[in-house]
């Protein structure tokens, strides 16, 4: 279990009192949901709480092809016969980790129900192919990520209502500026300057951009200008051309970009 | 459909604008009555068709000046053409300094266009000029005693650092406005309030500001082109029932309940060409490549291992148990062609003539019918057309000799909305196939992103209810509004076909 504790504390800058009700939900063990774009913090966010907590951190990133085994565990042969070998899910369900779901959504739904029972108030996990059944762990507790705006997929009724939910956003300007002078090692006056652009960018959901610049793009950029790259060519490189594809949008982006510079 | 407001230009300025700060404002193409400016009304930033580039930029970039420090409305006491050019001047250096101030990237884009200089002499219109570039661009040196006087009395510093007047009050800028217009008159120097334009070129003619009796109202609006003719009769109502479906409204993200109403309606009776010879067969190749890719585990034979079934072959040997040898995996494109609903746009412009001869909805009505032979499932098509929300038409052609005449608008989101209720009572795979000439459009819609922004809403719903849509579009709209299709239809979702010969073609890109 020690391969899954974090080494240092994660720096997290709260932005709401979503700390407080964390810890709230995992007084009562409920399954918490972080909700929200893409690059706001909640990966930071869960590696934060699990150190406050002093519990391990188990994470899967959750894709398509991600089956129920992958989860929960599989047979192996080696060189005596066949092995039993635990899965994400149940490593974490048997030694009281945090277990992260990253991106659930991703999951296909036939995945996503080997959850159900972890998520309820059984705390049990049926292992059909080895014929055992882990109650989880007292420490044990679930958490997922899911980003509303930025896939097609969503969850099942019957997965998304065992949660209960934590909404993020981007930070208020000057916390996130914080954050991303923070993270960067970087000047305060550079992250301001970059959050404000990246609050334009955060308007153009009705222009075919579904979601702005992240704080994670932020932090890039502000890492290239501690290499000694431009403002200008940063915000570029790490921000406007990643943000889209669609020509028109990036002609409007570095025209606004050349507007604030 | 000639709807040259959702061309790119305008789609890349209004996103321009809500970087801006103002995302209600909008970048439309200029009306017959606007000359050759660009002109302010409402939300509406209208812009002359062939704008250049660059120029186009600045005066979007005005125009959001002008949003970002409004003004009190201006009384309607008389005021002599000379004063009123001066006015807008002033006017215009005024919004452009403060909005500098937080955007220095758009005093530069402006200060470009300003090229007025003391060579070009001493003329109404060459000091106003030479007055504008001085109110804006702190590195230009005039020494007209005119242009120093109007500098003296817009700024409250000699550095030209702090405005008298930031907020450009009414009886500031006509007390100004008359002393230097008293220069100009006791100078002799003539006006012509009719041919003068404001310069640089990409400011606005102001038109928006003034009262109405200094201005020419505009225009009645000319009628839509793509408008139906009255003079035909509608066609006979296939069955009693009125659909009504809700359109997506992009600007305030709401779905409109029970918006548009359709009908369902008989076909006339007609003839629809023959396709040439073999095509038939080539569809009906084409057409088998339309199935939904299967992985299939535990297979005797394929091009990967099963790791699954590999793992459980040997633990049943190490068990002493018989051992399954089908451990390989492999991809199959099942061919189950369910369910196909094809629409056929039947709106005015369809009616237009093909470069080989016959019309656009001819060769369209001719693809749908060999879809409709060749298809292996059931099969449905529908004509659509619509005169505004109220009249969506949905014209029944799975008959052989069914017809109809393009007439009126394009409403897609409703045809697709229907159509999606339709595919829903059928079983199996699901698709939907649209047969189109361009961009939606009707006649009771001026925002030309809000058809597409509907259909592309309907489109999006049908694809999570399981159905594939998909469109073909004839003629050059498609290749010239790649981006727009791409975006409506989703890349790779539509493909583009100049004549119904390159329809197996057409096929292949979208299903393979
Ligand atoms: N509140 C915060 N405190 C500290 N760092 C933050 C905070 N919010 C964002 N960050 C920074 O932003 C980066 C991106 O955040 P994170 O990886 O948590 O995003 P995420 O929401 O998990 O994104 P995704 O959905 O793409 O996985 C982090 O590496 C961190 O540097
Ligand atoms: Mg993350």
């Amino acid at each position: 279990m020690d391969r899954y504790r974090l080494t240092r504390e994660p720096f997290y800058q709260p932005v709401g009192e979503e700390c407080g009700l964390f810890h709230a939900a995992y007084a009562r063990r409920q399954p918490v949901l972080l909700k929200g774009p893409t690059g706001c913090g909640k990966t930071r966010f869960v590696e934060a709480m699990a150190w406050r907590l002093g519990l391990p951190l188990v994470t899967v990133a959750c894709h398509d092809d991600l089956t129920a085994g992958d989860l929960t565990g599989r047979w192996l042969l080696d060189a005596h016969g066949t092995r039993w070998q635990d899965g994400p899910l149940t490593i974490a369900a048997r030694g009281g980790a945090l277990c992260y779901l990253d991106e659930v959504a991703e999951a296909r739904p036939d995945t996503a129900v080997v959850i159900h029972p972890l998520a309820d108030t059984r705390r049990i996990l049926p292992l059909e192919k080895c014929g055992e059944v882990v109650t989880a762990h007292p420490d044990f507790c679930l958490i997922a990520s899911y980003n509303p705006g930025g896939s097609a997929k969503t969850l099942k009724t019957s997965t998304r209502q065992r949660f209960v939910a934590l909404t993020f956003t981007y930070p208020e300007p000057a916390t996130e500026a914080a954050i991303v002078a923070q993270e960067s090692s970087g000047k305060l006056d550079v992250a301001e300057k970059l959050v404000a652009f990246a609050q334009r960018t955060r308007r153009l959901a009705r222009h075919g951009l579904e979601e702005g610049a992240s704080t994670r793009m932020l932090i890039h950029a502000a890492q290239l200008v501690g290499q000694g790259a431009s403002l200008r060519a940063a915000c570029q490189m790490a921000v406007i051309a990643p943000l889209s594809d669609d020509e028109e949008l990036l002609l409007a982006l570095a025209a606004a970009l050349d507007a604030v510079a | 459909m000639p709807s040259p407001e959702g061309s790119s230009p305008g789609r890349r300025l209004t996103a321009y604008l809500a970087l801006l700060g103002h995302p209600d404002l909008r970048v439309v193409p200029s009306q017959s009555d606007d000359g050759p400016r660009p002109v302010l009304m409402g939300p509406e930033v209208r812009l002359p068709d062939a704008l250049d580039p660059e120029l186009a930029w600045a005066a979007v970039a005005h125009a959001a000046a002008h949003h970002a420090h409004p003004r009190e409305p201006w009384s309607g006491d008389p005021l002599k053409p000379v004063s009123r050019a001066i006015i807008g001047a002033l006017e215009d250096a005024r919004v452009e300094l403060l909005t500098s101030a937080r955007f220095p990237g758009l005093g530069r884009r402006w200060r470009a266009w300003h090229t007025a200089t003391p060579a070009d002499g001493g003329t109404f219109e060459a000091l106003l000029a030479r007055l504008g570039r001085a109110l804006v661009d702190p590195a230009y040196d005039d020494p007209h005693p005119w242009v120093q006087k109007g500098l003296g009395f817009f700024f409250a510093d000699d550095q030209r650092r702090a405005l008298a007047c930031p907020e450009g009050r009414e009886a500031d800028w006509r007390r100004i406005a008359g002393r230097l217009g008293h220069d100009i008159g006791q100078q002799r120097l003539p006006f012509n309030d009719r041919t003068f334009v404001v310069t640089p070129a990409y400011r606005d003619d102001h038109r928006w500001w003034w009262p109405p009796e200094v201005d020419p109202q505009p225009q009645e609006a000319p009628s839509p082109p793509d408008a139906g003719s009255t003079e035909d009769p509608p066609l006979p109502i296939a069955e009693d029932a009125v659909h009504r479906y809700p359109e997506w409204d992009h600007l305030i993200s709401t779905l409109r309940p029970a918006w548009c109403t359709v009908r369902i309606r008989l076909a006339a009776r007609g003839s629809v060409p023959e396709p040439p010879p073999g095509l038939a067969g080539r569809t009906a190749r084409a057409l088998g490549l339309a199935g939904v890719r299967v992985r299939r585990f535990r297979q005797a034979e394929g091009h990967d291992l099963d790791l699954a079934a590999v793992v459980d072959h040997a633990l049943h040997r190490r068990l002493g148990l018989p051992p399954d040898d089908r451990v390989h995996q492999d991809v199959v494109r099942r061919r189950q062609p369910g369910a196909l609903v094809l629409l056929v746009d039947a709106s005015a412009s369809t009616m237009g003539a093909l470069a080989g001869g016959g019309t656009i909805l001819g060769e369209l009505l001719g693809m749908a019918r060999l879809l409709g032979q060749t298809w292996q499932g059931p099969v449905v098509i529908r004509g659509f057309r619509s005169r505004g929300r109220h009249d969506v038409e949905l014209v029944d052609l799975d008959a052989p000799g069914a017809v109809l005449d393009g007439l009126g608008s394009t409403r897609l989101g409703a045809a697709v909305r229907h159509a999606t209720a339709d595919l829903a009572r059928l079983p199996g795979p699901r698709r939907l196939l649209i047969l189109t000439d361009g961009r939606p459009h009707d006649i009771d819609v001026h925002d030309p992103r809000y058809l597409v922004e509907d259909a592309r809403h309907a489109l999006a719903t049908a694809r999570r209810r399981g159905v594939t849509a998909e469109a073909l579009v004839l003629g050059d709209q498609g290749r010239a509004q790649a981006r727009t299709l791409d975006h409506l239809f989703r890349r790779g979702s539509w493909s583009p076909l100049r004549r119904l010969g390159d329809l197996p073609g057409a096929l292949v890109r979208l299903m393979a």
